[in-house]
């Protein structure tokens, strides 16, 4: 079934989604008692920044592996511009939380591995290497190794890899974070801010950090604990430019609450403590 | 003396002390005449015994013809090594089918095959090329295979989702990602091609520092056979020491895998 076929015949102007995640059921072979991900639905529209946010082992990195098409759906449907996605495709670049960077290819050799792969010459792969190590703020580290970065400076690059694929219009990023220092992690994700709102990616954001979820996304999908299906989805209408100021603002701290006592309640239910349930 | 040694670094000393240490005590224990001198000759006997072959021709003659042949074994043996290790490593089939062959073989020191060796494949250049190839092979091939079939899987899924396809993720990530496996195979592989050369011109040859060791033993020239025995020590020092060498230029980033 070719949604985009479907809508163009009946004439209408529905704006099909960038991302449309559909019933979508993940069952690892193996276990099949419990299924990673269960029936679990969301759209995200071109352009659009949405948050998985859930406790670990929830499922969430099983969904970007479902759209990266590197997990097959068992069942429901993952489809990309109407179409189903059928591999992992340049289309979609993901961003992993320990970067997995080339350890065998310097910063310039791992940020141009995607114009190279898309058969640009060897000029143009550097110009557009150069210029996304620039916006990342890695100029003069381009002949470095991946082993001579620090976390950060190494994320960075996993950053600027993924942009430099430049038929993407989906970065999909899987708690690309989670390994940094707190410090760090808030320039990280105030550069991603930055160049989200420069460069117009649709960007769908998995984190266990409660902070980083409002504070970078349009729409947040709390997700139940395993398996994992959609508990709430709550919207983030604060404005932008964002930035790391807007923690403090009344509309933020109150987002917070709803968020907080939609995640505690999972977090609960994986951990029986029964003595906080009570109160 | 003693700000002499200090001012050395710890490196240096460690080479420059015990070497000269244990010189001198063999010289000392082999002078004292505790032990027949023809039979365990002092050092400086040694040494004097590898001018005079250096002098007669055969020193440098046999040197070449044993370092040519390691060379030669060595370079096919890699080449076959690397090869088949991907195929197997690479291909569920292949690895299955020709790595279990492989693995019949493997277990058969290489040292066995002499005799049939020289039935096969008679007394000439081939015999040797074929044993150093066969005994560099097994190293070479399971640290290949092993590499390849053990690439992290986060690697392949990054090239994919950048668009490598099946030739690329080949020659742009898995063969990379193990050539730290393959160079350590090698190297190995190195000291394995000594071993065989050595047992093939011992038993069937008419040149070439094994056979010249052979020779003195007949003729009970105890000090050439000692300083051969120098030079194959420092040959073997200096192949490894030019690999590691080449490794460290060609992957810099080797120490961070």
């Amino acid at each position: 079934m070719d949604l985009k076929e479907k809508y163009k015949m009946k004439g209408d102007s529905v704006v099909i989604p960038k991302i449309s995640v559909r019933n979508l059921t993940v069952i690892y072979r193996g276990n099949h008692d419990t299924p990673a991900v269960q029936d679990f639905s969301f759209n995200v529209p071109a352009g659009g920044f949405t948050s998985l946010l859930g406790t670990s082992g929830c499922g969430k990195s099983t969904i970007i592996n479902a759209i990266a098409g590197f997990v097959p759906p068992t069942k429901g449907q993952v489809l990309m511009d109407g179409n189903p996605i059928m591999g992992p495709g340049p289309d979609r670049v993901v961003v992993f939380q320990d970067y997995v960077l080339f350890p065998w290819k310097t910063v310039l050799g791992n940020v141009e591995f995607g114009p190279r792969m898309s058969g640009k010459s060897k000029n143009d792969c550097e110009n557009i290497a150069k210029e996304y190590i620039e916006l990342v703020g890695l100029r003069g580290y381009e002949h470095k190794y991946p082993g001579e970065l620090s976390g950060g400076m190494a994320q960075r690059v996993g950053l600027a890899r993924a942009l430099a694929s430049e038929e993407t219009g989906v970065i999909l990023m899987d708690e690309p974070f989670g390994s940094l220092d707190a410090q760090t992690r808030l320039i990280m994700q105030e550069l991603l801010l930055k160049i989200w709102e420069d460069l117009h990616k649709t960007i769908v954001f998995v984190t266990h950090d409660v902070d980083e979820a409002i504070l970078l996304a349009e729409e947040i999908i709390i997700m139940t604990a395993s398996p994992g299906r959609v508990k709430k989805v709550i919207d983030v209408p604060m404005s932008r430019p964002r930035s790391y100021r807007d923690i403090a603002s009344a509309e933020y701290i109150q987002i917070k609450g709803e968020v907080l006592t939609l995640i505690r309640e999972e977090t609960l239910k994986i951990m029986n403590v029964s003595s906080l349930v009570k109160k | 003396m003693i700000p002499f040694i200090k001012k050395l670094s710890s490196k240096r000393l460690a080479i420059l002390v015990p070497i000269p240490l244990f010189l001198l005590l063999w010289e000392i224990v082999s002078r004292v005449g505790l032990y027949n001198a023809a039979l365990f000759p002092p050092p400086s006997r040694a040494l004097l015994a590898l001018i005079e072959m250096l002098k007669e021709g055969t020193l440098l003659s046999d040197a070449f013809i044993s370092v040519k042949r390691v060379s030669i074994g060595f370079c096919l043996g890699s080449f076959a090594g690397i090869s088949i290790g991907t195929l197997t490593g690479r291909s569920k089939f292949f690895g299955i089918t020709l790595g279990q062959l492989i693995q019949l073989f493997r277990p058969i020191p290489v040292i066995a095959f002499v005799s049939l060796t020289i039935i096969f494949f008679g007394l000439g250049e081939f015999s040797k090329y074929f044993l150093i190839t066969w005994g560099v092979f097994f190293p070479v091939w399971l640290n290949t295979d092993t590499g390849i079939s053990r690439v992290e899987s986060s690697y392949l899924r990054a090239a994919q989702s950048l668009g490598a396809n099946t030739r690329r993720l080949l020659t742009e990530v898995i063969i990379p990602a193990a050539l730290p496996y393959i160079a350590a195979g090698m190297r190995i592989g190195i000291a394995v091609a000594y071993i065989c050369l050595i047992v093939a011109e011992m038993t069937g040859a008419s040149e070439g520092l094994g056979y010249r060791i052979e020779i003195t033993r007949l003729v009970f020239r105890i000090d050439k056979m000692i300083g051969i025995l120098v030079v194959l020590g420092v040959l073997g020092a200096l192949s490894d020491g030019a690999f590691v060498w080449f490794r460290n230029k060609l992957l810099p980033w080797h120490k961070w895998i």
